[in-house]
């Protein structure tokens, strides 16, 4: 018969998972004795309470709410651009929108070169959050391009203002 | 064989946790940006975590090197890679386009589906040293 690995390596009961369990709390009760000497003692002392205008966004463009973008895209005039990378879950957004994303602005910006002009009215959404929006959002005014506002929500705030979705239209240079 | 396998995976897995906790030990305020941008933690927690997960990193790290309560920091290790294929898996889902914040807390490698892969492995390889009865030469004995 053949042996089992636990007999092969001499020890007849298998390693037990609340003794593992013990071991993984011992550690990390070291690990917050080392986390707590670490904040008193060494370096900057970080406050233990996050500010939250610490990492708030410095926005590079006006602010627009869903009803108002809801307004424009009902006009005709603005383009929108949709700033989420690629990405599993990403499938559906704002009808007729192009993709600028952060990670490969160069590359997209060349795609729609003829596309999108400096004259024209940009209104930019991201995943709700602004970062990626207000990333692209700064390099599009370096690069010469005035009219941009963000979608305050993101594409989140657009579904579930009931806005119109439509299979997302991938960047033409992904 | 058993043993030998388990010796090479907590010498790795070691390894990396020891690697990835120093540059986030040393910059706390920039990890806690790093993990912001997951958006996944509130503020309250935020400043705590960047605190407490560079040292649970360096300290499971060195004792799965050493073999001291090897079990006990495979079992942690393992669980900080689940977290952070959660964390992983929810940024590629909404679209986030972030640095990892893994191994250094100023830019670094973008969120994508090879660092998933690459902590897949990492799990797996946790999984000798917490089910093995030996792990290879170290501190503890049949721990």
């Amino acid at each position: 018969m053949a042996r089992t690995w636990s007999q092969a390596e001499g020890s007849s009961a298998r390693p037990s998972l609340s003794a593992a369990v013990r071991q993984a709390l011992l550690l990390l009760a070291l690990s917050a004795a080392l986390a707590t000497g670490r904040w008193a003692f060494v370096g900057e002392r970080l406050p233990l309470m996050a500010d939250a205008a610490d990492y708030e966004l410095e926005l590079a463009a006006p602010l627009i709410d869903v009803a108002q973008a809801r307004r424009y895209y009902d006009e005709g005039v603005h383009l929108f651009i949709d700033t989420r990378a690629s990405g599993p879950g990403i499938a559906d957004s704002v009808p007729g929108a192009f993709v600028i994303r952060p990670g490969s602005f160069d590359d997209d910006m060349l795609a729609l070169l003829d596309i999108i002009v400096p004259e024209d009215r940009l209104i930019l959404f991201g995943d709700g959050s602004l970062a990626l929006a207000n990333n692209v959002a700064s390099r599009l005014l370096q690069r010469g391009y005035p009219n941009v506002e963000l979608l305050k929500g993101g594409l989140g705030a657009w579904r579930a203002a009931g806005g119109p979705l439509s299979p997302r239209r991938e960047a033409e240079a992904s | 064989m058993m043993r030998w396998l388990s010796l090479l995976c907590r010498l790795a897995v070691g390894g990396v946790f020891i690697w990835a906790s120093l540059d986030k030990l040393a910059h706390p305020a920039e990890f806690a940006k790093a993990i912001h941008h997951y958006r996944l933690v509130p503020y309250a927690l935020l400043h705590p975590l960047a605190l407490l997960l560079p040292a649970v990193e360096m300290v499971a790290g060195l004792a799965l090197v050493a073999g001291w309560r090897r079990r006990g920091a495979a079992l942690l290790c393992l669980g900080m890679l689940a977290v952070f294929m959660i964390a992983i898996g929810a940024a590629l889902a909404r679209g986030l386009d972030i640095s990892c914040g893994c191994f250094n807390t100023d830019g670094g490698h973008g969120v994508g589906m090879d660092l998933f892969w690459r902590d897949l492995l990492l799990l797996l390889a946790c999984l000798p040293p917490l089910l093995t009865a030996r792990g290879g030469p170290g501190v503890d004995r049949d721990r």
